[in-house]
């Protein structure tokens, strides 16, 4: 039916990797990758470089205009006035002036000189300390790059990282980075033309709810600012400029969608207990103090994984030890009933990159990343310690160290631990001396070393996103692999069980993260596997929920008990098709 | 030379949409018009010069222009302050 009506519509075609249905006007972002440098000219040609600066400024502000326009049109006035003012920057006298002579007094080029007036001003600007110009950086920032873009005959879309209104935001890609600094209320929805289900940004989609589609291939520079499409997150569809007749249809959907959701959530209170009454904790999955809403919200049993990166990528600088501290401490005041694992700093691999002084790597995955990087930068490191062993006294919280690859870095991590706790006992701060120290396990090699380690950790928590990524050598990200990415592999299904039985030997306790543990055939292997604490993203806790209270342990235990003989992924999603379909067809 | 002083009225003092709004008149006169609050001197022209001020409800302003229509940009400049730059 939705070919029919679509027949004449202009859809492009991607993978949808968050459910939901949003329409709207798009909002296209994107970041500039261009270094400029200082390019000489001669004492000639310096008039014909002042001419080619100020056509740079009147196409930039052409632009401005359309968009005013537009958006006066479609918004209303209020919203187009600061596209008034963005014009009136590429009329600055000051700017002009300063461009100019510069220009004439170093024979520069002038995208050269334009850039370097920029940075004067915004300088400036950080050193006023005044909130609302710090705010306004955003605006000149962005009318400096169209003006850029023209200079270098670049099409590099816009700088704007502050969105004003609701609306879908198309990229070429987002860094968590720009995820992070997303709003739930000013986005309808993502649409990116790289990624992959597993990707940061469907991970932070799927999280904040919101609709997304990624891997649609020359979105951000097919369409305009302004552009209405729809976006179908579950069957990764993206309709440009729709009929009035095709945005009925999925108003409906939309409509549809949300009664689905609102049935999904009243299994919320349900118990998380097993027919044969066996406690099966699920725990959320979080990145930011405002999710810690979300437990309540969604019934999760504590926090399995405070993913802590994410604080150090809103601040774009490392936040002080008092700012950690009063999250952790918020987050531990709420794990009274239940505890909360705090991971500490995964920054590099395809994580954060926007702290100044991170090298670019050829191979990020492979690099200085997660407890590397803190155990070479131990002031960092120190500092993150030290405000969760201070949290540590108002609930129950743990700490887990990830990427750990060998025993060598968790006994120097636990040496740093005992230092920082040396340190605040003689302050006298209190702090839980007691507190449990876990490995996360997903580099092959830690589950090869699982006995070892365990005898320094007080638990395991596999984290299978990275798990198969190691193990399959697949860029999550790179859609041209992404296909090869599936915890369905034998090897990885091997390696997850092989984790569990050390932990069963060796009285080790063996949580799981990852969004294996959100997806319903996932939840379902780890359980018969013998799991009875999963982490997952807190929207999807309903439905495993309604999952599991149907499930009978040691049955499912004995049903795939053989999974891991099976010689292919093929032959195992045959299996998972034919045996456990029915645990899950009530949610389909 | 002409100059006045007045005194910011309205809530929002002078953020993006007043700034344009000043900037946009001042420009429309042959005069240099130019602001001044405490001691910071900037070209009512430009809007970054503007913005950097950071004057908010209640910061003295003097306004100085200096031209053929000096007269007439002062007087029209004031009353946009007094106006309170159609907010409300």
């Amino acid at each position: 039916m939705d070919f029919e009506i679509l027949k004449n519509s202009d859809v492009r075609y991607g993978l949808g990797v968050s459910p939901g249905i949003a329409i709207g006007s798009v909002f296209i972002y994107g970041k500039p990758f261009f270094k400029i440098s200082l390019r000489k000219i001669t004492d000639e040609n310096i008039t014909a470089e002042i001419a080619r600066f100020h056509l740079a400024l009147k196409q930039a502000k052409e632009d401005i205009l359309k968009i005013k326009g537009k958006v006066s049109t479609d918004l209303g006035e209020k919203y187009a006035f600061i596209f008034e003012a963005h014009s009136l920057i590429l009329e600055d006298p000051k700017i002009i002036d300063n461009t100019e002579k510069i220009i004439r007094e170093n024979n520069s080029c002038a995208e050269y000189a334009f850039e370097k007036v920029l940075n004067g001003i915004l300088k400036t600007i950080e050193f006023l300390d005044n909130d609302y110009l710090a705010e306004r950086v955003i605006d000149i920032k962005d009318v400096g790059q169209k003006v850029l873009n023209y200079l270098l005959e670049t099409d590099i879309p816009n700088t704007l990282s502050e969105l004003r209104i609701s609306a879908l935001i198309v990229a070429r890609d987002l860094m968590p980075g720009d995820t992070a600094s997303l709003e739930k209320e000013k986005v309808k929805g993502l649409v990116t033309e790289l990624g992959s289900y597993t990707s940061h940004t469907a991970i932070i989609a799927r999280a904040m709810e919101i609709p997304a589609v990624v891997g649609v291939k020359n979105i951000s520079t097919s369409l305009q600012f302004g552009d209405k499409i729809i976006l179908d997150g579950k069957k990764g569809l993206v309709i440009v400029n729709p009929s009035d007749e095709v945005i009925k249809h999925y108003e409906n959907l939309q409509k549809k969608h949300l009664e689905k959701k609102k049935y999904l959530l009243s299994f919320t209170k349900l118990p998380q207990k097993t027919v044969d009454n066996k406690t099966i904790h699920l725990r959320a999955n979080i990145e930011s103090v405002d999710e810690l809403k979300l437990l309540a919200e969604y019934g999760a049993h504590g926090i399995g994984l405070f993913r802590t990166e994410y604080l150090f990528a809103r601040g774009r600088k490392f936040p002080s030890e008092e700012t950690q501290f009063e999250v952790y401490k918020k987050t531990a005041q709420l794990s009274k009933d239940y505890s909360s694992i705090i991971r500490t700093l995964d920054i590099g691999g395809d994580k954060i990159d926007i702290i100044e002084g991170m090298p670019q790597e050829k191979n990020p995955f492979l690099g200085w990343r997660a407890i590397r990087f803190c155990l070479t930068n131990t002031d960092i490191f120190k500092t993150q310690l030290r405000a969760i062993l201070r949290a540590s006294a108002f609930g129950n919280l743990k700490i887990m160290f990830p990427m750990i690859s060998s025993i060598e870095e968790m006994t120097t991590a636990k040496v740093i631990i005992k230092e920082v706790m040396k340190d605040l006992s003689e302050s006298g701060i209190e702090y839980d001396a007691n507190i449990p120290i876990g490995t996360m396990i997903e580099i092959p090699s830690a589950v090869l070393i699982a006995e070892s380690l365990a005898k320094v950790s007080d638990f395991f928590s596999i984290g299978t996103n990275d798990l198969i990524q190691y193990t399959l050598a697949v860029d999550r990200g790179n859609e041209r692999v992404s296909y090869l990415y599936n915890y369905l592999h034998p090897a990885v299904l091997k390696l997850i069980k092989q984790t569990i039985e050390v932990g069963k030997k060796t009285k080790t306790p063996v949580s799981v993260c990852g969004e294996m543990a959100g997806d319903p055939v996932g939840a379902l292997l780890l359980i018969g596997f013998g799991v009875r604490d999963l982490s997952l993203n807190p929207f999807a806790i309903p439905i495993i929920k309604e999952i599991i209270k149907n499930v009978n342990s040691v049955e499912l235990e004995k049903l795939i008990q053989n999974i891991t003989d099976f010689e292919s992924t093929e032959e195992i999603e045959g299996f998972v098709r034919s045996k456990l379909k029915d645990y899950f067809k009530m949610i389909d | 030379m002409k100059e006045e002083t007045i005194i910011i009225k309205n809530e929002l003092g002078l953020h993006a949409r007043p700034a344009a709004m000043l900037v946009k008149l001042s420009t429309s006169f042959d005069s240099e018009v130019e602001l001044e609050v405490n001691e910071i001197k900037v070209n009512a022209k430009s809007i970054m010069g503007v913005l950097m001020l950071g004057a908010n409800q209640g910061t003295e302003v003097i306004i100085r222009a200096n031209g053929d229509d000096e007269e007439q940009a002062l007087k029209e400049i004031k009353q946009l302050f007094e106006d309170g730059f159609g907010e409300k």
